[in-house]
């Protein structure tokens, strides 16, 4: 599965957002993604809240470890190394 | 008329404020000629403002653009350019700024916003995909932009909204007000906020949950992927990552080229520069980063002051120019202050460049013994008071006193005050100039011939502060001397080159610290061309690519000629800076010689295929960019002249 390593890194580019839904529609939105990003930088809490939909939701596509791509493009794309892939439960 | 369902959103939002009319067209008939953000902004000015129309009048435009490729995974594709008539200048105002709100407007569907009039009372646009509507901002109205976006969110009870907005200097009318994007990010120069607040329009908050659809996907990915790993490896990235855009201070005080003094000189000295260094702003302030939409540099830095007086302000951002701007041309050496006045000037909604300009005019005015306390409201003004600074910065935004007159930038200040105080305002074209330019010959010739009036984000060089090699100046540019900060020859083919390429990348919404602005490992235009055929499915070569910048280019170019007239004696730099050197720094003894200058302006003006006595695009220039409507209006342009 993906794991969320050290979301303190999180800068909130929404690179990881963009690539899920990419991944799930071969189109770019915020909407058709399994992440979630909550950046705020008004308050003082380094990096970010980040989810990611793992089970059937109404509103998320749900992460399939993007099934027919290469490799996880979230986990790849992310600059600052913040999402993880992991073999363990 | 090219059509793609790719790439675009597709629609423009046109937006009447006085009679409330809300509607729509489609962007696919100005693509690919103008591309996409600055580049379509421009060009519906250009046609449809008369040159009689003054800036504050409701007759006025002002056009909110996200680049063609904003939505996507282009790195650094975050920018929105807004446009509309320079408050300063009369001529093109132009600026840009990243955040995420040029992403979001393309996920509501819409490429650009146009607005136009002027609402009998105030006002905020709330965009959410295609339910539009004017909504009353009277409760907002004399709110800095911070609680302003707080109160919009509070309103639409939507929490992840993305919010422009302008702060009280914009609702005043101040010249120098600004626009503020996604809470931090400034549109500064050109009064694009006093223009927002003549229109009685506070704010613009946009929700989008559509898609950016792309021709050939996995195409485009392996490219995206490509760009990214290489950009992720440069030294120029990690340091910006670091530090922000501040890390770039010491290589330009390095080459004596940061204002001090209001242009006394062009070098802080040592021991000041030493307390208001990146290292200083990072290590003692900083408590986090942030990037804009698909950005993997992360440039963004928020600072907390703990202590002293100024304890308990945050700061969302601070740019190399808030230390040029405050620490330079005011000479403030403390660095709390300056985060201070940074932020002080993003609560109210004020450029910091334009702003801290005029007050370090005053501060020269009041040295010199030109204006006094009587003039002051009372105010000592002395370099480096931060105490007075941040009294005259909300004395502008409020039009308050003193700063009434302030509010005018300095050329119009100098002319309101008088007795010899224009020898003290640096101006371009009648806007502000902050970055020291006699050490860096094409910096100050991108500088100086902007069509914006003054400011490095045309064709101003990165390639003296950066150092390149002749080796590798010669292979990208064809010219030795592209690293060599005291050579005049080649600077204007290097300068005409970035002039496209900034036109291009403001109009694909790409950052320029992201491009080959300051490195040539940088995304190329060639790269450019490539995403752009990539995600749009409408082919265009590197060639045409650049051609398009051409175009855009001498459409701003245009745009001054038929508002204002400006000729070749608009592109010389202010004559003191051709007569006083640099007096200290490793560049010390600089200045722009007229002899040269005048050979740098003979030079651009004949790349560009431009008459050299007026600096005016040929006829034959425009017909072969296909810019017929520009070739009508240089005719009424001469004619005017006569």
């Amino acid at each position: 599965m993906i794991i969320i390593k050290n979301p303190e890194a999180c800068t909130g580019c929404l690179i990881c957002k963009l690539a899920c839904s990419f991944h799930h529609t071969r189109e770019f939105s915020r909407s058709h993604s399994s992440i979630r990003v909550l950046k705020s930088i008004f308050n003082s809490e380094k990096g970010a809240k980040i989810s990611i939909t793992f089970q059937n939701d109404d509103e998320r596509p749900t992460c399939d470890l993007c099934e027919g791509e290469r490799f996880p493009l979230c986990v790849s794309l992310c600059p600052e190394k913040v999402l993880k892939v992991t073999k363990g439960d | 008329m090219t059509m793609s369902k790719y790439g675009y959103a597709g629609n423009i939002l046109l937006v009447d404020l006085t009679t409330s009319r809300i509607h729509t067209e489609s962007t696919y008939k100005y693509i690919p000629k103008f591309l996409g953000g600055r580049g379509i902004n421009q060009w519906i000015l250009f046609k449809r403002l008369r040159s009689w129309v003054t800036p504050f009048e409701p007759s006025n435009m002002i056009c909110f653009g996200a680049g063609a490729l904003v939505g996507t995974l282009v790195p650094g594709a975050a920018r929105l350019n807004i446009d509309s008539k320079n408050a300063f200048t009369h001529g093109i105002g132009s600026g840009s700024a990243g955040g995420w709100f040029a992403m979001e407007l393309k996920f509501a569907g819409y490429d650009h916003i146009v607005i136009q009039g002027k609402a009998r009372e105030p006002v905020y646009l709330s965009v959410k995909d295609d339910k539009v509507a004017l909504k009353p901002a009277g409760e907002l109205w004399g709110k800095s932009t911070g609680i302003t976006e707080k109160l919009i969110k509070q309103d639409l009870g939507v929490d992840d909204m993305q919010i422009l907005s302008v702060g009280p200097a914009g609702e005043n009318m101040a010249r120098p007000a600004c626009v503020i994007v996604s809470g931090s990010r400034a549109v500064g120069r050109c009064g694009l906020g006093a223009i927002m607040g003549s229109k009685n329009l506070k704010a613009i908050a946009v929700k989008g949950t559509k898609s950016v659809a792309i021709k050939k996907p996995d195409e485009f990915l392996d490219l995206v992927i490509t760009v990214s790993e290489r950009l992720s490896a440069l030294e120029g990235a990690k340091a910006r990552k670091e530090f922000g855009t501040l890390a770039g201070s010491p290589l330009y005080n390095n080459l004596s080229a940061l204002a001090y003094k209001n242009y006394e000189d062009d070098h802080i000295p040592e021991e000041h520069f030493a307390k208001i260094s990146h290292e200083v702003f990072r290590n003692s302030y900083e408590i986090d980063t942030y990037a804009c939409s698909a950005c993997p540099t992360a440039c963004g830095h928020v600072y907390s002051i703990n202590q002293g007086i100024y304890a308990g302000t945050q700061c969302l951002k601070a740019e190399a120019n808030t230390v040029w701007n405050f620490g330079g041309k005011i000479a403030m050496d403390d660095a709390a202050a300056i985060l201070k006045a940074q932020e002080e000037c993003c609560q109210l909604g004020l450029d910091i460049d334009n702003t801290s300009s005029v007050i370090a005019w005053a501060i020269d005015c009041f040295q010199n013994g030109i204006i006094s306390k009587d003039t002051t409201d009372g105010l000592r003004l002395n370099w480096g008071d931060h105490r007075s600074v941040l009294e005259l910065i909300k004395k502008i935004a409020y039009r308050e006193g003193f700063g009434n007159v302030l509010a005018e930038g300095s050329l119009r200040a100098s002319r309101i005050i008088e007795k010899g105080s224009e020898r003290y305002a640096f101006h371009m074209k009648g806007q502000d100039l902050i970055e020291g330019i006699r050490s860096m010959k094409g910096w100050a010739l991108g500088v100086v011939v902007s069509a914006r009036g003054g400011a490095h984000t045309r064709g101003a060089l990165a390639t003296e502060s950066r150092k390149y090699s002749a080796e590798e100046s010669e292979r990208i540019f064809c010219v030795k001397t592209a690293g060599d900060a005291r050579a005049y020859k080649g600077k204007p083919k290097v300068v005409t080159y970035f002039e496209y390429v900034h036109a291009l990348l403001d109009s694909l919404g790409v950052c320029f610290f992201t491009s080959n602005w300051t490195t040539p490992s940088g995304i190329t235009p060639d790269e450019l061309a490539q995403f752009y055929s990539l995600a749009t499915g409408i082919n265009i070569s590197e060639n045409e690519l650049m051609k398009t910048g051409e175009r855009i280019h001498n459409l701003e170019k245009m745009f001054n000629v038929y508002h204002v007239g400006f000729t070749r004696k608009d592109d010389y730099p202010p004559k003191r800076l051709m007569e006083e050197p640099v007096k200290s720094g490793p560049l010390k003894g600089e200045l722009l010689k007229q002899k040269n200058w005048d050979q740098m302006l003979d030079e651009y003006y004949g790349l560009h295929g431009w008459d050299k006595k007026t600096s005016w695009p040929t006829k034959e220039k425009l017909e072969e960019l296909g810019l017929d409507e520009c070739k009508k209006r240089l005719g009424q342009a001469k004619e005017a002249k006569q």
